[in-house]
């Protein structure tokens, strides 16, 4: 699924006006200059996304200082793998259906059948939406030791301190269990304030591969972060360690999953010739299929980009 | 008013970035090396998000309130840090004691800890401070100890809350409305581009607590607490609306701020009923509709005195019980372990 997700942000950065004189249609690769205009068109779109400066010692002089990468934070991630599959047959049949075609073979390698709506739907900013199609999900075991065998070293010291603290007793307070609040009311189902898996996405400038690269930082249900072997067991094995590393992230002092750049420029030259061909006419379609309901930006979106 | 449901507050869920601990890390290495003083800090909160399920079988999710730090915390609290805070959050100061050892930790007065902070939002109250930089009523406290060989970080927040005696009910009956409910649609795209306009305005300090009326042409307007007076001049008492952003993203349950607020709300202007909007967004997408309305009361023999009310707040932790939470980073930074991992 990272090649889904690497298409995203390519088609993201394709359909950004600057990027049309460059070199980027033969190569796939972009120029820095070219990065920071993509990097603004996402933040203009997609308003969740922000430039930020990080270290000032592994600034990088061929991008703007304030505009070093981009960053989206507290990305839930809801779903579990076994939910994610259904989700995923479960939608791409529908589109099957709606548009009577046949899904959208998206890369050379064959790995993954990604369909247009899937990635508008990227395109379009629904950040969880990334996430929960790009595999990144702990399985459902892991979560439970996670919460239930708690670090074998803390146990003492946390029940040292419980001693020596009380509080009052708050009728105003609501109350709480560990992992899940249910807030109780009459009309439809119930509302719960679940404590879900959250992930920061990176993107950096790649310097040596002319290229955006991708990186995730993950925290389990009570803001731990993850580790690199939870992360691991989070991506699809056909990547772990091939595809998605644990890399020093260029602008922190961090080491975080990132999704190695060598593909980058030849999947985008993939995408920009399958867009070539066929993106007007899919995205004609969506508009059709949105076209009516008010509440429809995919449609609104895909206008702006045809447009452009 | 006895049938009226007690208005129950959603409290905070601490959010670190584990650059916030390398920040700590450094700093403690370079700066204060033994020093072990407070310093405050600089968190962050976002609107409350809902996430409205696709099939009606399934229940809605809702996001935790979010109390955040980033690799900005250490910034002074002034504008300009302000401005560095992620898009379409709200600032909140706060105060970290880093302790040296894991037995200073353990033995440290957090109770009193915990007290002082809650004497300061009481001073701001008093003083109304609170009133012209409201987001000092959301002040936090934060008890760390970073295990710096093992990348080990304990740590366990506080987000004091005044009580009041007693405590708030949610009026007619405990309706709490959406907004889409309770006013028209003109209404809701005028107050949208009014408070997206006021926000601009305001520092990002003053942007998570305002004043809401509707004008005789159907315009809401926005105004800042200290315009109190003013604002709600030509109003009926019915007609004044309080607004904060609102961290909860639960129907019935408004979040932590507004607990302070209402505190601030009845020792400045005496207020025993006054309607609440619970400001909710999704960022970036216009789209205001998880915002809620109700009105809140007491009685109005409540008074409220001059010392210092109790209060209450400290994070629990996975466990549901009072006690610190830790996070380790050693996976993540350590670079025997990074060897490990590297390909």
């Amino acid at each position: 699924m990272n090649s889904v997700q690497t298409l995203s942000f390519g088609i993201r950065e394709y359909l950004s006006p600057v990027l049309k004189n460059s070199k980027f249609k033969e190569t796939g690769c972009i120029t820095p200059e070219e990065f920071v205009a993509a990097g603004d068109f996402l933040v203009y779109k997609c308003p969740t996304w922000k430039w930020e400066s990080g270290e000032v010692s592994k600034r990088r002089d061929y991008l703007p200082a304030e505009k070093q990468f981009l960053i989206t934070r507290n990305v839930p991630c809801f779903r579990r793998v076994k939910q994610m599959e259904y989700t995923e047959e479960d939608s791409e049949t529908q589109i099957e259906t709606e548009n009577g075609e046949e899904a959208w073979v998206a890369t050379h390698s064959g790995r993954v059948v990604a369909n247009i709506e899937e990635i508008v739907q990227q395109i379009e900013g629904e950040d969880e939406e990334i996430i929960k199609r790009n595999s990144i999900v702990l399985e459902p075991e892991n979560d439970k030791e996670e919460v239930d065998i708690p670090n074998i070293e803390d146990i003492p010291d946390i029940e040292d301190v419980e001693d020596g603290l009380v509080e009052e007793e708050d009728p105003a307070t609501l109350a709480t269990t560990s992992n899940v609040v249910v807030s109780s009311h009459d009309d439809g189902p119930s509302d719960k304030i679940l404590q879900v898996r959250t992930y920061d996405v990176f993107i950096t400038y790649d310097k040596y591969y002319q290229t955006p690269r991708m990186w995730l930082y993950g925290y389990d249900e009570h803001r731990r972060p993850l580790t690199s072997v939870q992360i691991f067991e989070d991506i699809s094995q056909d990547y772990a360690k091939k595809t998605v590393t644990i890399e020093t992230h260029p602008h922190l002092n961090m080491s975080l999953a990132s999704i190695h750049p060598c593909r980058h420029a030849q999947v985008m030259k993939k995408i920009i010739e399958k867009m070539n061909e066929e993106a007007l006419k899919k995205f004609e379609l969506l508009q059709q299929q949105y076209g009516n309901s008010p509440n429809s930006p995919q449609a609104e979106q895909a206008q702006v980009r045809v447009d452009q | 008013m006895s049938s009226n449901p007690l208005l129950q507050f959603v409290t905070f869920s601490s959010a670190v970035e584990a650059t916030f601990w390398h920040t700590l890390s450094t700093r403690k290495i370079d700066l204060y090396k033994l020093d072990d003083t407070s310093h405050d800090i600089l968190g962050y909160y976002s609107t409350g998000r809902t996430v409205i399920s696709q099939h009606a079988t399934e229940a809605n999710i809702s996001m935790p309130a979010h109390l955040c730090l980033g690799t900005g915390a250490f910034d002074d609290a002034n504008a300009e840090s302000f401005s560095r805070l992620p898009p379409f959050s709200y600032p909140s100061i706060g105060k970290i004691k880093n302790t040296n050892t894991i037995e200073d930790f353990k033995s440290l007065e957090k109770t009193s800890l915990f007290k002082e902070i809650t004497e300061q939002i009481w001073q701001d109250i008093i003083s109304g401070e609170a009133i012209k930089n409201p987001c000092l009523i959301t002040r936090f406290l934060l008890v760390t100890f970073a295990d710096l060989k093992k990348y080990k970080y304990h740590y366990w927040f506080g987000f004091p809350a005044l009580l009041t005696e007693p405590p708030w009910n949610v009026a007619e009956n405990g309706q709490i409305k959406s907004i889409g409910d309770s006013w028209e649609s003109n209404e809701i795209e005028s107050f949208r581009e009014n408070y997206d306009l006021f926000r601009q305005k305001q520092s990002g300090a003053n942007a998570g607590f305002f004043l809401v009326r509707k004008s005789s042409n159907n315009e809401v307007m926005i105004g800042s607490l200290s315009e109190w007076d003013t604002f709600f001049e030509s109003c009926n008492d019915n007609e004044r609306i309080v607004g904060f952003a609102d961290p909860s993203s639960l129907p019935m349950n408004p979040g932590w701020p507004l607990r302070n607020l209402l505190v601030l709300l009845q020792r400045h202007w005496n207020v025993h009923k006054i309607k609440v909007l619970c400001y909710r967004e999704i960022p970036g997408k216009k789209d205001i509709s998880q915002t809620r309305i109700l009105t809140v009361e007491i009685p109005e023999t409540t008074s409220i005195s001059d010392k210092c009310p109790k209060s209450v707040g400290w994070e629990k932790n996975p466990q549901g019980k009072l006690g610190p939470r830790s996070a380790d980073l050693a996976p993540l930074m350590d670079p025997t372990k990074l060897a490990d991992t590297s390909v």
